[in-house]
C-alpha cells in the first residue's frame, strides 16, 4: 500500500478543536473572573465610603444611641444596596466599644466589612 | 498467475466524515467565540469602572486628608475679610496644615481652558495653558481640581505661588455639590438628626462636617452616572470652641 498523501483523522481534527476550545475557556474564565475581582472592587469602594461616613458621624456624635439604634436600616441613595449595623459594649463609664458592619447582598458568598472602634463618651454611661 | 495491485493514493474523509466534522467544529467554535467575546466586552468595561472607581479614592483622600487637616486662624486683626473656610454650593476653600507649611486650598470641578487629557491626573497643570483635547472635549464631563496657594499669595491676592492639581477626571458636569452643617453641642442626645446641612458656609470658623456629592460619568448609563456621597467629618473638637 501506498500512502502518499494522507490528511487528518477526523478523530485528531475534533481533538484539536476541543483543545482549542479547552484554552479559549480558560481564557474567558480568568477573564469572568477578573470581572468578579472588579465587581467586588467596586462594592468594597463603596462600603469603604459608608464606613468612614458613618464613623466620621460616630465620633462627632460621641456614637448618640439614636444613630445607633437607627443603623439596621438599608441606606439612602446612593448606598440603597447597603446595610449598616452596629453593636455597642461599654468598656467604662466613658468609652464605649461600637463594632460595625456593613453589609451589601451583591454575589456569593455577600459581600460585607467589619470593624471595631473605642468611642469617647464625655457624659457618664 | 494474477497479482492484484491496490494503489491508494488519496485517502481522505468521507462526505459525511467531513460534514459531521464541520458541524461539530462550528458548534464548539461558535459558543466559545460567544463566551469568549462576552468576556472580552465584560472585561473592557470593567477596566473603565475600575478606573473610574481608582480616581474616587483618590479624589477622596485628597478631600479627606486637607479636611481632616483643615485649621483656624485668627486674622480679624490685620485681615478682617479672610475667612477661614469658604464654603459654596459647587466649590470650597480653607487653611490646611501641609509638609510645605500652611496652604489655602481651593476644591472645585471644572476645564482648564477646555478637556485635558485623562493621563494628566495627578499632574500639576497651569491653569493659563491650553491643554484641550477633541476626544474628551465632546463629553459632559469635569475634573475635579484642587488649587494650592501660600498663605502670603492669598492673603495678597496674588497668584506668585499658586498651582492648580487635577485629582480625579470624568465627573460629570455640575455634579459636584457641597453642604455643610455646624457643630451643635447636643449632637450626643440628638445624633445625626441635629446635623442640619446648608448649602453654603461664610460663617468665621471650621463647619463641623462637609458633605461632597458627586456622580462619575458613565459612558453606558449617561443619564445616571455612578453616584457618589462622602461626608467627610473636620475635627469635632475645633467645632465645639466655635460654639
Amino acid at each position: 500500500m501506498n500512502k502518499a498523501r494522507e490528511g487528518f483523522m477526523l478523530l485528531e481534527a475534533i481533538l484539536s478543536v476541543v483543545i482549542v476550545s479547552i484554552c479559549l475557556t480558560f481564557i474567558a474564565q480568568s477573564l469572568l473572573t477578573n470581572f468578579r475581582t472588579g465587581v467586588r472592587f467596586q462594592e468594597m469602594v463603596r462600603s469603604f465610603m459608608i464606613m468612614e461616613n458613618r464613623l466620621g458621624l460616630l465620633y462627632a456624635t460621641s456614637a448618640s444611641q439614636e444613630d445607633l439604634d437607627s443603623n439596621a436600616q438599608p441606606l439612602d441613595k446612593p448606598y440603597d444596596k447597603f446595610t449598616v449595623t452596629a453593636q455597642t459594649n461599654t468598656v467604662n463609664d466613658h468609652l464605649e466599644r461600637v463594632g460595625l458592619t456593613v453589609d451589601w447582598p451583591v454575589g456569593k458568598p455577600e459581600g460585607y466589612l467589619d470593624l471595631t472602634t473605642i468611642i469617647y463618651n464625655p457624659d457618664e454611661n | 498467475m494474477k497479482i492484484k495491485v491496490v494503489v491508494k493514493l488519496i485517502n481522505g474523509f468521507t462526505l459525511v466524515e467531513l460534514l459531521l466534522g464541520l458541524a461539530i467544529s462550528t458548534i464548539i467554535g461558535l459558543s466559545v467565540y460567544n463566551m469568549f467575546w462576552q468576556a472580552m466586552k465584560l472585561d473592557d468595561k470593567m477596566r473603565h469602572v475600575h478606573e473610574s472607581y481608582t480616581e474616587v479614592l483618590m479624589a477622596d483622600y485628597a478631600l479627606s486628608h486637607d479636611l481632616e487637616n483643615a485649621i483656624k486662624l485668627d486674622f480679624s486683626g490685620s485681615y478682617p475679610d479672610a475667612k477661614n473656610f469658604d464654603g459654596q454650593k459647587t466649590e470650597f476653600s480653607f487653611l490646611t496644615k501641609t509638609p510645605k507649611g500652611i496652604k489655602h486650598v481651593r476644591y472645585y470641578s471644572g476645564l482648564l481652558n477646555g478637556a485635558v487629557a485623562k493621563s494628566m491626573i495627578g499632574r500639576v497643570v497651569n491653569e493659563s495653558s491650553n491643554l484641550a483635547s477633541s476626544a474628551t472635549g465632546a463629553l459632559p464631563i469635569e475634573f475635579l481640581l484642587r488649587q494650592e496657594s501660600s498663605l502670603a499669595d492669598w492673603l495678597n491676592e496674588t497668584t506668585s505661588n499658586t498651582s492648580t492639581q487635577i485629582i480625579a477626571a470624568g465627573f460629570k458636569k455640575e455634579s459636584f455639590n457641597c453642604q455643610y452643617a455646624s457643630f451643635s453641642k447636643d449632637l450626643h442626645a440628638v445624633g445625626s438628626k441635629g446635623i442640619d446641612y446648608t448649602d453654603t458656609w461664610d460663617k468665621n470658623g471650621l463647619p463641623l462636617v462637609v458633605s461632597c456629592n458627586f456622580v462619575l460619568y458613565d459612558p453606558k448609563k449617561p443619564e445616571e452616572g455612578l453616584a457618589f456621597k462622602r461626608d467627610i467629618f473636620l475635627s469635632p473638637v475645633l467645632s465645639y470652641h466655635d460654639e
